[in-house]
């Protein structure tokens, strides 16, 4: 087995491993959405947010709400690890929710549909979690 | 009188009718009879074939899907399972269902598609004979027709049978 074999199964050993993933969870429009925390690096007021030049980008301009006039009752910026700031709504809990509890977005709206960061979605109890990866 | 053995005119043309009516009595006997899912959008009547139809839902919390098409009306939390709701009222020229107790989600099949389809209300799932259904009205609305089988009768409402295939078709080709 050449080296690049041996890390690709190690690789794959590890992924299989994932069995729970740490979701930061926020609101917009009534919409719950998680989000990985390893790819936060910090959740801040906008009124303490630095001026360095940074963007901030609102929620909605990344993931459309066609029809509707998007409103942050309680905003929050979301830093991210790679220099993106977004703002959100709501921002409520960090949560480990188990991967068994995690669904794919159905095929025909996969299909349908824009594509954009949210990867799938959290089933816990009756409420649905919309899952981003701001890396995809 | 007509000799014995040898039938007179009537009866020959009483034996032909009776003839006739048992071949429609085992025609109508032999005829298909299809299910049927009748529903309501606003006001009017439509059905399904129960063929493609896997479940009838009442409405429960849908979410909405940011990126969606228009007609997606997001997805709901179906026993742990998530299933993506339509409003397919677009397609055929109606404006969006008003929210109602009534609402049901249907949940069809078809070209490969699985999905819900927010309607007013299911108000029956019938069998009935193939020749009930009628050809559509030269009246339909261009919007409307390309999605039509036929037309039928149901307590005094007409009823516009749609094809379900004919639907998922359209919006396979929008994909």
């Amino acid at each position: 087995m050449d080296t690049s074999t041996e890390m690709t199964a190690e690789n794959e050993g590890r992924e299989a491993q994932i069995d729970e993933i740490h979701i930061l969870i926020f609101s917009v429009m009534e919409i719950r959405f998680g989000v990985d925390m390893e790819q936060i690096r910090e959740v801040v007021d906008p009124e303490y947010i630095d001026d360095d030049g940074i963007n901030i980008i609102p929620f909605h301009e990344k993931f459309p709400f066609p029809g509707r006039q998007v409103t942050y009752q309680v905003p929050r910026i979301l830093c991210l690890k790679d220099e993106v700031r977004i703002m959100v709504d709501e921002v409520e809990e960090v949560r480990t929710l188990p991967i068994d509890c995690i669904r794919p977005l159905p095929d025909f709206l996969e299909k349908c549909r824009e594509p954009n960061a949210i990867w799938g979605a959290a089933l816990v109890g009756d409420e649905i979690i919309l899952l981003l990866d701001f890396l995809r | 009188m007509s000799p014995q053995g040898k039938k007179g005119k009537s009866q020959k043309i009483l034996d032909k009718v009776k003839e006739q009516q048992d071949r429609d009595q085992i025609v109508n006997v032999d005829e298909e009879e299809i299910k049927l899912v009748i529903f309501t959008l606003h006001e009017d009547f439509f059905a399904f074939y129960s063929s493609n139809i896997k479940e009838i839902l009442t409405l429960e919390k849908i979410n909405f899907v940011p990126g969606s098409p228009e007609y997606i009306l997001g997805i709901s939390n179906v026993r742990g399972d998530i299933e993506s709701v339509m409003n397919i009222n677009g397609f055929l020229g109606f404006p969006p269902q008003p929210e109602s107790k009534e609402n049901r989600v249907i949940i069809a099949t078809a070209q490969g598609i699985r999905s819900g389809i927010l309607v007013g209300s299911v108000e029956d799932v019938l069998d009935v004979p193939k020749s009930t259904i009628k050809s559509p009205l030269s009246t339909l609305h261009d919007n409307i027709r390309p999605f039509v089988i036929g037309e039928m009768e149901y307590k005094d409402h007409n009823v516009t049978v749609l094809n379900v295939d004919h639907i998922f078709e359209r919006i396979a080709v929008k994909e």
